[in-house]
């Protein structure tokens, strides 16, 4: 560990967080060369909060997420747990941690076990963790019960006699398990049809509901962030972009990126889109692509990396539209 | 911007692709599989027609069945007339080279259709040498020419790349100037931009639409999404378990009462517009199994129906309670 400089705490960090990412850098030996796949992330997560995270392939948003769980752990920066700095705990310390802290990929599939039964499949964190037998078959019962499904029927069952859909349920089952604050959902439904998309993105907020957890949500698709996001975070090459609360997000987006995300996405008709797509920035940074500007205020708790002078033009724009 | 606008004139006109109760059933171990349970549909010339389903639905065997490509324990029933020409009435050799000439496929995967030991070039030509039966360096220009129109940057130099050294984006660019080789009147996207980051798949799909413009080509696009298929099609076939069962003019997708289906793929799909944890209206349970012997149409309808009107309301606590 090396001695991080104590340096001013970011604006956009809150009081009273469950989760902290401070200053977060990760990368990786590559045969073309270093990576910086994250260059120095800040957010946090309050206790019930979803975060959407999102952006393209490459800007570092999956790395984020699973340097969260220290798989592995950044390289630089600090991630703060209920208060613990998980970067400052030991290999065992850790994997008592990871009971609060779980995480549900793209492919559900290829994170299971083949040959186990579904009941070891989402029993297995509780058995690591040294859960007494007849105890884990009761929480496992629980927790298929809360994505609609029923141990006495799939039970028995291998992951591979499941739909896409199906498996993605079991996997939140399994996460849920071991009774976690926090679940990091890498693209849990990128790879379903809209229908199916659907049940789990519904089963998704319903356990979080009624287990009041917080998620980080990870995709490159803003309409899915949208109906289960409180907070968007919006990563561009290894950075946050843009950050603040989803309404104000979608409503008035104040980086270039975060536009042509907006502008990308595929909508059932053109009335769905923001408004304010519809007129150009007051002024646009035209290096944002190579340049990284500081995260500024734009409106209450929301944050953009613009130059000084968007900055400016966006604060003249609202003050004439106020008068 | 390119959706929802008022898309151009169509140039031509004419019939080019008709299919008139196509049948497919296939041989598994598990019994006989009726994948496609009678399909009609036509689509006239310079049109863009987006045929959108649930897995399973028989959108993509549809396709594979008007090209020919199908395993040799399927059985075809129906005429499928492309260009005027039966294609139940050519020789396996003839109809492939018939097809192959007329059109143009662009797969979801092209890490599964692009051979990962060749060099692109080698694979552009393939087609270019077979069915215009150009020379080594004539083939090779066309290649570089297909891969400029497509938007390869450095396309000189990127001819003798293999596959695996280009991004997921631009493996898909190489594969449509690939089906554009042969100068097709028929171009197929199936589900061509499904793994792709919104914003290369809108680069993609804007890119089709030009090529299709220009060339005035006919085009089919299979997708799971009807959000990709809104505002870039003229028309929207909606399949399920093997049959159509709404078409409609994609202008006329949102007027009037929707199809039961097609407003439950629509309730689906989350919109920019919804508020933080809004509870979509999912579709529950399965549809049907291509295993299922062919019931009386009446019985059909109503056991579709019922599922469909799952997605009615969206799912709440309560109601998700209660479909354990």
């Amino acid at each position: 560990m090396t001695e991080t400089v104590q340096t001013a705490r970011a604006a956009h960090l809150r009081d009273g967080a469950l989760l902290t990412v401070e200053d977060l850098h990760c990368s990786f030996k590559t045969p073309s060369g270093m990576v910086h796949a994250v260059r120095g992330v800040t957010f946090d997560v309050l206790p019930g909060e979803t975060l959407g995270l999102v952006g393209e392939s490459g800007s570092g948003k999956t790395t984020t997420g699973r340097a969260i769980l220290q798989l592995p752990a950044g390289q630089k920066g600090k991630v703060v747990f209920d208060g613990q700095d998980l970067g400052k705990l030991g290999r065992r310390e850790l994997r008592r941690m990871r009971r609060h802290l779980q995480m549900i990929f793209q492919d559900a599939l290829s994170s299971f076990n083949p040959r186990r039964k579904i009941v070891d499949v989402v029993g297995e964190g509780l058995k690591i963790q040294g859960t007494r037998s007849h105890t884990i078959r009761e929480r496992v019962a629980d927790s298929l019960e809360q994505v609609g499904m029923n141990i006495d029927v799939i039970g028995e069952r291998r992951p591979h006699e499941f739909s896409g859909g199906q498996n993605q349920r079991i996997a939140i089952a399994r996460a849920l398990a071991v009774g976690p604050r926090l679940i990091v959902c890498d693209e849990p439904v990128a790879s379903l049809d809209v229908s199916v998309q659907a049940r789990v993105l519904n089963v998704l907020e319903d356990v979080r509901e009624s287990n009041d957890l917080s998620l980080i949500f990870i995709s490159h698709d803003l309409a899915v962030i949208r109906v289960v996001s409180d907070r968007i975070a919006v990563m561009n090459r290894g950075k946050i972009v843009e950050i603040g609360p989803s309404d104000l997000i979608y409503s008035e987006p104040a980086h270039p990126y975060t536009r042509k995300l907006l502008d990308a996405v595929p909508v059932l008709d053109e009335t769905e889109r923001p408004v304010a797509l519809r007129e150009p920035l007051a002024f646009e940074d035209e290096d944002w692509g190579e340049v990284d500007h500081e995260l500024v205020e734009v409106g209450p708790g929301h944050f953009a990396a613009i130059s000084e002078r968007a900055l400016e033009a966006l604060r003249a724009r609202s003050a004439a539209a106020r008068t | 911007m390119t959706t929802n606008t008022t898309r151009p004139a169509v140039a031509g006109g004419g019939e080019l692709l008709r299919v008139a109760d196509l049948t497919l059933d296939i041989a598994t171990p598990q019994g006989v599989a009726h994948v496609l349970r009678g399909v009609d549909l036509s689509v006239q010339r310079g049109t863009t027609l987006g045929i959108v389903g649930e897995s399973g639905s028989g959108k993509s065997m549809l396709l594979r069945t008007v090209l020919g490509l199908l395993p040799s324990r399927a059985t075809v029933g129906g005429r499928v007339v492309l260009d005027g020409v039966e294609l139940g009435s050519l020789r396996p050799r003839e109809r492939a080279e018939f097809v192959g000439r007329r059109v143009g496929i662009v797969f979801q995967n092209p890490m599964t259709s692009l051979n990962p030991v060749l060099p692109i070039a080698k694979q552009m030509s393939e087609a270019s040498r077979y069915h215009l039966g150009l020379t080594k360096q004539q083939a090779r220009r066309l290649s570089l020419d297909l891969l400029k129109q497509v938007g390869i940057p450095n396309a000189e130099k990127r001819l003798d790349d293999y596959p695996h050294q280009f991004s997921g984006g631009m493996r898909q660019r190489v594969m449509i100037a690939m089906a554009l080789t042969t100068e097709p009147e028929l171009l197929v996207a199936d589900e061509a931009t499904t793994a792709l980051d919104v914003t290369i798949a809108k680069g993609i799909l804007d890119l089709l639409e030009e090529i299709q413009r220009e060339r005035q080509m006919t085009m089919i696009i299979v997708s799971h999404d009807l959000s990709i298929v809104a505002g870039r099609t003229d028309d929207v076939i909606v399949m399920y378990g093997g049959r159509i069962v709404d078409r409609r003019r994609t202008d006329q997708m949102f007027t009037g009462e929707l199809h039961p289906y097609t407003s439950a793929l629509v309730n689906s799909i989350p919109r920019l517009d919804m508020k933080p944890h809004t509870r979509l209206a999912a579709l529950i349970g399965q549809p049907p199994s291509v295993f299922e012997p062919t019931l009386d149409e009446e019985a059909a309808n109503r056991r579709d129906l019922e599922r469909w009107e799952t997605a009615r309301v969206p799912e709440t606590t309560a109601n998700l309670k209660g479909q354990r």
